[in-house]
């Protein structure tokens, strides 16, 4: 925990700011024209994700959350891989 | 507290804010972008920059997660621009091919300014 108050009330900000952003990420997931809008729709979810387990590791004052994103971001890109050569090639293996 | 503390605090909070303000632009594009090339252009972003911004100011705020926190940046660095470009590729290929399972990439009509503008990506068809 860091225990200086305006380092406090920014990581506080900075992760409501970071939540509030997944409706609006999530709203061109549901109205993408193409499925590639869809697939970097949900990369970048994925990713806020990754920032946000990064905020709540400073606002816990553990490093355990980390791993979780560590392991959501390698799983993202495995699926990113898959989904765009599913989209290029017709079908993924 | 001294100096240095101070100036750790400060470079903390500049680069939380910093990534915090690239992931707000990054959304804003793939709201506001018209065409999937572009969106992709500011996704792409989330995830170097904000993701990165937010790391660097974890690791000066709590220097003992610092590792971690570098493992997690040299993997971002990596995969995000490679899942990016497999994106690309792929919609490009896609559209080359006439593909039927990627769709060519249209304009988002209701995300322009002007309507009179002609669509992206049409002449495929």
């Amino acid at each position: 925990m860091i225990e200086h108050e305006a380092a406090q009330v920014v990581i506080n900000i900075s992760l409501i700011v970071m939540v509030m952003l997944l409706p609006f990420a999530f709203y061109r997931v549901m109205r993408g024209p193409t499925a590639a809008d869809r697939l970097l729709s949900l990369e970048m979810i994925t990713m806020i994700a990754v920032g946000i387990t990064v905020l709540l590791a400073l606002f816990e004052g553990t490093d355990t959350v980390i791993d979780t994103g560590i392991v959501l971001a390698a799983l993202s890109f495995v699926g990113t891989l898959a989904i765009a050569r599913y989209i290029s090639e017709g079908r993924v293996f | 507290m001294d100096v240095l503390e101070t100036i750790r605090l400060i470079a903390g909070l500049f680069f939380l804010v910093f990534g915090v303000v690239f992931s707000f632009l990054g959304v804003f594009g793939i709201l506001r972008l018209p065409d999937t090339y572009s969106r992709l252009h500011a996704s792409g972003k989330v995830g170097t920059l904000g993701v990165m911004g937010l790391c660097i100011g974890c690791a000066f705020l709590m220097p003992g997660a610092a590792l971690k926190v570098l493992a997690l940046s040299i993997f971002l660095v990596f995969s995000g621009p490679v899942g990016s470009h497999a994106i690309a590729a792929g919609i490009h290929r896609a559209e080359q091919t006439n593909n039927p399972h990627g769709e060519v990439p249209v304009a988002d009509t209701s995300a322009t300014v002007k309507q009179s503008s002609a669509p992206v990506g049409q002449h495929n068809k």
